[in-house]
């Protein structure tokens, strides 16, 4: 993994990170989509077999620190969708722009199903269905989280295309 | 080839999983890895602080913006409001003198009244499965573990996590709070435990000849020792009675703005020498006295 890369990836860590818990309104905040999850299978999807799994790990447990949750419980969640997204990167790479989108829909909607399950075997069930509609903005703005990171990755970065 | 690179993913996958579920078994059932917990969270100050900084400038933009007439105005506003403030606390000096008098009488141990630091909470958008807020006070500043936070208007929470420049608070609307509390009118005790962010609070295993009544305002008891006696924690706002259940259910609204409030006390030092023994010298036999050291002790067990 080159120098450029990896910081490439850093800022994209700390700009997600920063989204994610960007202070919103009440009623705003459940449409703040899963920046995080969403970066991480970004890179997932790109890197595919050089992609490290320690990362998801790493990241989840950020989250589990910033959101107060049980240790682990986020950094899960994320290894199981990095897991699906290296699964799948082939194919997911080739579909089309709105099937992306759906599949991205549905990754996310099972990286919060996963948590809230994690949180009902604890016994902080408090989830109620709106938690779920982030899943629906992350969807949405897929596209442009691939196009901007499509764009930077080839003008600094230079992957190898398989 | 591919086969075996798959499964390569698979293994890691299950081996990093197994992990993850023994740490989350160690830091929920354990505490063992509060370390791992306390680096990361220094680490997190930066950003913590970096996401505070658009509403902060948002305020400062306010101010700033304001006019001189406006300032002005304010500025008359909060001359009256002091004013009143300084008549009731003249009523106050006096009862406070008169209360420590009876107390005296009574020979039971007075009141103290603690010392306050301001905090600000951090504007964050965490996820609402547990309710907890970040302040800009840290273990530099003096709060320590435990410590009680309050806002104008009443009880918010205990601190649970403290970093040298930030520290967690548990709001007392998180299902794993519970506040010792009594019933204001008829000083009946009872435990007050959160039902989640945003949610109305619950008064648990309230007996239904017991006397509470919708509207009464629900203030903490002092037992436990860890909050403060005194200071209002809500408002009964409804009371169900359900045939076959001994306990009735009991919901109470916070009198703290717990999602609205900025800024907050942090109380520190309120108890006095006996309490802190019988807190921290468990060791040594405990005399029947108001101040027992467990949590969840059973309400309306002294009856």
């Amino acid at each position: 993994m080159t120098y450029r890369l990896a910081l490439l990836m850093f800022f994209s860590f700390l700009v997600a990170g920063l989204l994610q818990f960007l202070p919103v309104s009440e009623s705003l905040s459940i449409w703040v989509p899963q920046w995080l999850p969403l970066v991480v299978a970004y890179w997932a999807l790109v890197l595919d077999d050089r992609f490290k799994l320690l990362l998801p790990c790493f990241v989840g447990l950020c989250l589990d620190v910033m959101n107060g949750t049980v240790l682990g419980q986020h950094a899960l969640a994320l290894l199981l969708l990095s897991f699906i997204v290296l699964k799948n990167a082939k194919k997911l790479r080739r579909a089309g722009r709105i099937q992306q989108i759906v599949e991205i829909g549905l990754l996310i909607l099972c990286y919060q199903f996963i948590l809230s399950v994690i949180q009902g075997v604890i016994g902080l069930q408090l989830v109620n269905w709106t938690y779920f509609a982030s899943s629906l903005s992350s969807a949405l703005i897929w596209p442009w989280i691939s196009i901007v990171l499509d764009d930077r990755c080839q003008r600094f970065v230079k992957l190898k295309e398989e | 080839m591919l086969f075996r690179h798959a499964t390569g993913v698979g293994l890691r996958v299950l081996c990093l999983s197994v992990l993850m579920m023994g740490l989350m078994v160690a830091d929920h059932h354990y505490r063992y890895v509060n370390n791992v917990r306390n680096v990361l969270s220094v680490a997190l100050i930066p950003l913590q602080y970096a996401l505070d900084a658009p509403v902060e400038a948002i305020d400062w933009l306010k101010v700033s913006a304001a006019t001189q007439h406006q300032l002005a105005t304010e500025n008359i506003r909060l001359k009256q409001q002091m004013l009143l403030m300084q008549v009731s606390l003249q009523q106050l000096i006096n009862m406070q003198q008169e209360n420590s008098q009876l107390r005296a009488l009574l020979k039971s141990s007075s009141r103290i009244n603690g010392q306050f630091q301001e905090a600000k909470l951090l504007a964050m958008n965490l996820e609402a499965a547990s309710a907890e807020v970040v302040l800009d006070k840290g273990s530099r500043d003096g709060v320590a573990l435990g410590q009680v936070v309050i806002d104008v208007s009443g009880i918010m929470g205990q601190i649970i996590g403290v970093t040298p420049f930030t520290s967690r608070l548990l709001l007392i609307s998180d299902p794993r709070s519970g506040v010792p509390v009594e019933d204001d009118r008829s000083n009946f005790q009872a435990i007050v435990v959160g039902m989640g962010a945003s949610r109305p609070l619950s008064l648990i295993h309230v007996a239904e000849t017991s006397d509470v009544k919708v509207g009464d305002l629900v203030v903490t008891s002092g037992l436990g020792a860890r909050y403060p006696e005194g200071y209002p924690v809500g408002t009964v706002t409804r009371i169900t009675k359900m045939s076959g259940e001994p306990f009735m259910s009991i919901e109470v609204k916070p009198s703290a703005l717990l999602e609205q409030s900025r800024r907050v006390l942090i109380v520190s030092n309120y108890l006095n020498s006996d309490s802190k023994k019988m807190l921290y010298e468990t060791t040594v036999p405990l005399k029947p006295k108001p101040a027992v050291p467990i949590k969840s002790t059973v309400p309306g067990a002294t009856q």
